[in-house]
């Protein structure tokens, strides 16, 4: 087991690695922090760097890169409820209400630290589980990933807070949404209705932006206020971070366990560990009921399995030359480039390599958790910036990350369309990230499944494998386990049991209970507020609708999973609307409100603002536009008089952004943005 | 407090208004520019190229031979021809898959190697640079390039036969025969892999149709199932009855996986990378057949399909299990780039040096093809496809 371990031990102390580290380690933690960018870029740019480099210095330098981005990724979920990348979604789900707190700085730090500690534990359990790694992974078809997805696609429905018929909603629209495109069953197309630009389905990183940092950027500038809700931050938090994880060892080990081994299956890892590791979490918790609102578990759980899992996920490419993601695709090109062929003859013949990769994932993790500590006390005052400066800047770089993904302008459309509609989401309760999931998840769910189908020659018996039926039945399980546990909690305790019961906000990230300067706040129930949930469940039921009507054109293999999906949407987003509909009717005859909760500015004025952007876009270009939208929020939007001050300050802010976003896209990146219709 | 109640105000909120104006000076400037086409960037020296380029299609590679008037060798024609590159510029390889795997290896060292050709060849410092734009099964990058601005600027790194495909069975417009062919990169050819208890008697076709009958033969493959079902279709009208099923994995990594756990009978991808799974696991899986026209250098005792009897030879291993990977400009593309891209994709293809690190990266030599070469190659693709289509209904 520790063949090669002596061999590759100098390799990586010497100078050249240092130097190729470093500069690794520094390039991913900037561009991994930039909504929409991530580590899979940069990978992708730098693959070519590589090419001149030694082996050993080539895989080292890209695998710190893929680690940096694990955790990096948490910082933006913490700070602006933006995950890097999409294995980060759930650290979002208690690490953004931190910072709503002034705590922003204690989730950092719980981060890093779980980070760092779960990286190192989850390399150490996969030594030490080498010699069954073959097996493990051997045993592990598609069916057993079908069970898999499909009890990750059920946890984020029951890990969601608030109405669960709103969770599970979201979660089916998360799944229509993923429909668009390429069948997986059969490799045709569908829903895409000829745009060409969806022939490929719906792109994930403007749905990430769209559905996670617009409402953010709006909310911020409605109410006109910062992040951290009070304006000031609790003082000492990045040292209780680190103290909370460090006193928690078996959170750390239940974790990385949990992330090492799932990582191990290729494809699902990044996007179901977390979410398991966070539901367990909760379920083990003496307060079921403060996750979501701000619990340091609630971070560290899915940090520490996040970031064990990219070893995990190594191992069937080393193992196999099994890609599980667009990474790994890339460190696989980057094997292929200097000569390696992953497989048996790897782990028999250059042990040393596959050491070098590990102390590399171990360096990642460890020095980016370490430089995440360091610079937390200047990350966190982000969350004190005001929001006519803050918001502009963030849209700004969030719709670039959003055009670099796919490089097309109707990323833009997508990010702004899908940013409207989760403004609105968030309103009418309706949690956001089992859409998140949903998306992610349906590709890998419904291509597994018909591989088994088509692996059992259209019989369902693949069902019965033993593992399969184990984790199906381990998800049922879970499915209930909630409502057990409350049940036996109240039976325990009938005095408390009342307060369990109480309603909670659905989001985990309500960005309507802040107030800020100058907010008005009334928190009573509004009209409104039940009008948006009618609109939000009517425009689900719709779209479901138009689909199952278009389904009719399709191959029945290829729409086999959609009309599941759409039958069980309609049903219950039809149930949903009546009872919301009785519910506005009783609403008016009890004489609520027409408005509820006013921030300072108005809706209209607010989504105007977000138009400028592309619309400025669109005639000055992607830079110019971006750097001119900045300065024309700081200056105008709040309507205060105009005064030097404030007009030298605009200027400044479109200067420095203009020229930070040249530097980055365009020279570094190689990015080509959008020309402007006049420039 | 600032006074909101202005008449503007009232009438419109002020960044509504921004947004209109903004929105009504583009459409301003989109009418303005439609109209005046001529003078975009650049369309003083590409226009009046196009309409010559676009008649010639498929063969704007020929336009270097037919241009030039001694009729000499062709590197000399390119050295002659007229481009249009000059410092700083960008030419853009589109490339219609995500970064990473087989296909980003082979584009990314012959762009590595192409830039300082091109430079050395036009005198300027053009930048070449990747672009992944995956989508679609490759239509997406396709779609892009063919409607892309002819400027010598954008070009296509593709395998034909995805095109084919996708214009055959989904009747999607797309049309190699109306790209520019620069010249190709690489061959790869496809083989098939069977797990070492598959019962057959021998590995003959007859006998694999003898076992299919009495259950289909499961067939993982990481794309091209049209191709074996054409393949099945012709041995069937010729008195060969495979019945096979098919499963579809990612990559040729999970389909080795999945013989080795038992999920399919047979393997069917590229030949030099199943062979590194048969390499891997001896005891477990072994060659069944080559599909392309010869036996590869590095397998030499692999017995092709055409020697195994396959009926329909020729369409079989050179339009069903031989896929060309090559560059390709919009339609219209000037000649003049056209001849000099050519020339330094020759250049730098044929060279021994790039030989061997592609051979080292990829097991497979690149395999250079002129651009006429290669505008018969997607007229005989089409063509077969297009006879065969009907077992695909």
């Amino acid at each position: 087991m520790f063949d090669g371990l002596g061999e590759a031990l100098p390799i990586f102390f010497s100078l050249d690695m240092f130097l190729a580290l470093s500069v690794a380690l520094a390039l991913g933690m900037v561009t991994s922090i930039i909504p929409g960018i991530g580590s899979l870029t940069t990978m992708a740019l730098l693959l070519s760097f590589t090419y001149t480099m030694d082996t050993y210095v080539a895989m080292a330098f890209l695998v710190t890169l893929l680690g940096v981005g694990s955790f990096a990724g948490s910082i933006t979920a913490i700070l602006i409820n933006v995950p890097g990348e999409t294995q980060n979604a759930a650290t979002l789900l208690d690490g953004y209400p931190l910072s709503q707190q002034g705590r922003a700085g204690e989730a950092i730090g719980a981060s890093a630290t779980a980070s760092a500690l779960g990286a190192s534990f989850g390399i150490l359990v996969l030594v030490a589980s080498m010699p069954l790694l073959r097996q493990v992974i051997l045993s592990v078809g598609p069916p057993e990933m079908f069970a898999l997805s499909l009890s990750g696609v059920v946890l984020i429905g029951v890990v969601s807070r608030g109405n669960p018929a709103r969770g599970i909603a979201s979660g089916l629209f998360g799944i229509m949404l993923a429909f668009v495109g390429l069948s997986q069953a059969l490799g045709g197309h569908r829903y895409t209705f000829g745009i060409i630009d969806v022939y490929d389905g719906l792109p994930l990183i403007p749905i990430v932006i769209g559905l996670f940092a617009v409402p953010e950027i709006y909310e911020l500038l409605r109410q006109n206020r910062t992040i951290s809700s009070s304006g000031t931050l609790v003082k000492g938090g990045i040292a209780r971070g680190v103290t909370a994880v460090l006193r928690r060892p078996a959170a750390v080990v239940r974790g990385s366990t949990i992330g090492t081994w799932i990582g191990l299956v290729p494809g699902i890892g990044g996007a179901v560990a977390p979410w398991v590791s966070y539901f367990v979490a909760k379920a083990r918790s003496r307060d079921p009921d403060s996750f979501g609102k701000g619990n340091i578990e609630g971070v560290i759980a899915p940090e520490t399995a996040n970031d064990s899992k990219d070893g995990g996920a190594l191992m069937p490419l080393l193992a196999f030359g099994i890609p599980g993601s667009l990474s790994m695709a890339i460190l696989l090109g980057a094997f292929q480039i200097h000569g390696i062929v992953p497989g048996q003859r790897l782990f028999d013949q250059n042990m040393s390599l596959v050491w070098v990769i590990l102390m590399a994932l171990l360096f990642a993790n460890f020095t980016s958790s370490l430089v995440g500590i360091a610079f937390a006390g200047v990350l966190v005052k982000v969350t004190l910036v005001p929001a006519v400066i803050l918001s502009p800047v963030v849209l700004s770089v969030a719709m670039i990350g959003a055009f670099a993904d796919s490089r097309r302008p109707s990323a833009l459309a997508i990010t702004l369309g899908m940013g409207l509609l989760a403004v609105l989401m968030v309103r009418a309760d309706f949690p956001r990230p089992p859409l998140l999931v949903g998306f992610v998840l349906l590709p890998i769910l419904e291509r597994n499944f018909h591989q088994s189908l088509q692996i059992y020659r259209g019989s369902y018996t693949f069902l019965l494998r033993p593992i399969t039926l184990g984790i199906l039945l381990v998800t049922f399980a879970m499915m209930f386990a909630p409502a057990l546990l409350n049940a036996w909690r109240r039976s325990r305790r009938p005095a408390l049991a009342t307060v369990g019961t109480a309603p909670a906000p659905a989001d985990p990230t309500p960005a309507t209970t802040a107030t800020g300067r100058g907010a008005t706040v009334t928190a009573a129930p509004a009209l409104t507020s039940v009008l948006t949930k009618v609109l939000v469940t009517a425009l689900i039921l719709a779209c479901a609708l138009t689909m199952a009507i278009t389904s009719r054109d399709l191959d029945p293999t290829a729409r086999l999973f959609p009309l599941v999906v759409l039958t069980a949407t309609i049903v219950l987003t039809g149930v949903m609307l009546v009872r919301d509909v009785q519910h506005l009717a009783s609403a008016r005859q009890a004489g609520l409100p027409l408005l509820g909760e006013r921030g300072t500015f108005s809706d209209r004025w607010v989504t105007g603002w977000l138009l400028v952007l592309p619309a400025l876009v669109f005639t000055l270009g992607m830079l110019v536009g971006s750097a001119l939208f900045v300065a024309l929020v700081r200056v105008f939007y709040d309507r205060a008089p105009l005064s030097t001050g404030v007009v030298v300050q605009g200027l400044v802010l479109a200067s420095a952004t203009g020229v930070c976003l040249f530097l980055l896209f365009e020279r570094f990146l190689r990015i080509t943005l959008i020309d402007g219709a006049l420039l | 407090m600032v006074d909101r109640r202005t008449f503007a105000g009232r009438l419109l909120p002020r960044p509504l208004m921004i947004t209109a104006l903004l929105v009504a000076a583009s459409l301003v400037a989109a009418a303005c520019g439609s109209t005046g086409g001529d003078s975009s960037v650049g369309g003083e020296e590409t226009a009046p190229e196009v309409p010559d380029a676009t008649e010639e299609a498929p063969g704007g590679a020929e336009d270097p031979g037919e241009d030039s008037e001694d009729g000499g060798e062709e590197p000399d024609d390119a050295a002659d021809a007229e481009h249009s590159y000059e410092d700083g510029d960008v030419l853009r390889v589109v490339i219609p898959v995500g970064p990473g795997g087989g296909y980003d290896v082979q584009i990314t060292l012959l762009t590595e190697a192409l830039q300082p050709e091109l430079q050395q060849l036009t005198g300027t410092d053009v930048i070449v640079q990747r672009e992944y734009m995956p989508g679609g099964a490759h239509l997406t990058g396709m779609q892009h390039v063919a409607h892309a601005e002819p400027d010598g600027r954008t070009i296509l790194y593709a395998t034909p036969v995805e095109g084919v495909r996708h214009r055959v069975i989904e009747g999607e417009d797309i049309d190699f025969r109306e790209f520019t062919p620069l010249g190709s990169l690489a061959q790869v050819t496809t083989g098939y892999v069977a797990r070492a208890d598959l019962e057959l008697e021998s590995w003959d076709l007859e006998g694999l149709a003898a076992r299919s009958q009495e259950q289909s033969i499961l067939i993982g493959h990481p794309s091209p199932e049209p191709q074996m079902r054409i393949m099945f279709g012709l041995f069937s009208e010729n008195g060969i009855d495979v019945e096979a099923d098919y499963v579809t994995y990612d990559s040729t990594a999970e389909v080795g996986v999945a013989l080795l756990r038992g999920e399919i009978d047979m393997g069917m991808s590229s030949t030099i990378a199943l062979s590194r799974a048969v390499d891997d696991n001896p005891d477990e899986l072994r060659f069944f057949a080559h599909g392309g026209c010869e036996r590869l250098a590095a397998l030499p005792d692999l017995q092709t399909l055409v020697e195994m009897g396959a009926p329909e030879g020729e369409t079989v291993c050179s339009a069903l299990h031989t896929e060309r990977r090559a560059l390709f400009g919009p339609p219209g593309f000037p000649a003049g780039d056209a001849a000099v891209l050519t020339e330094a994709l020759r250049n730098v293809i044929t060279d021994p040096a790039f030989v061997a690190e592609f051979e080292a990266a990829t097991a497979e030599p690149p395999g250079w093809q002129e651009p006429e070469e290669l505008a018969e190659y997607v007229d005989v693709l089409i063509s077969m496809w297009e006879a065969n289509a009907h077992f695909l209904q």
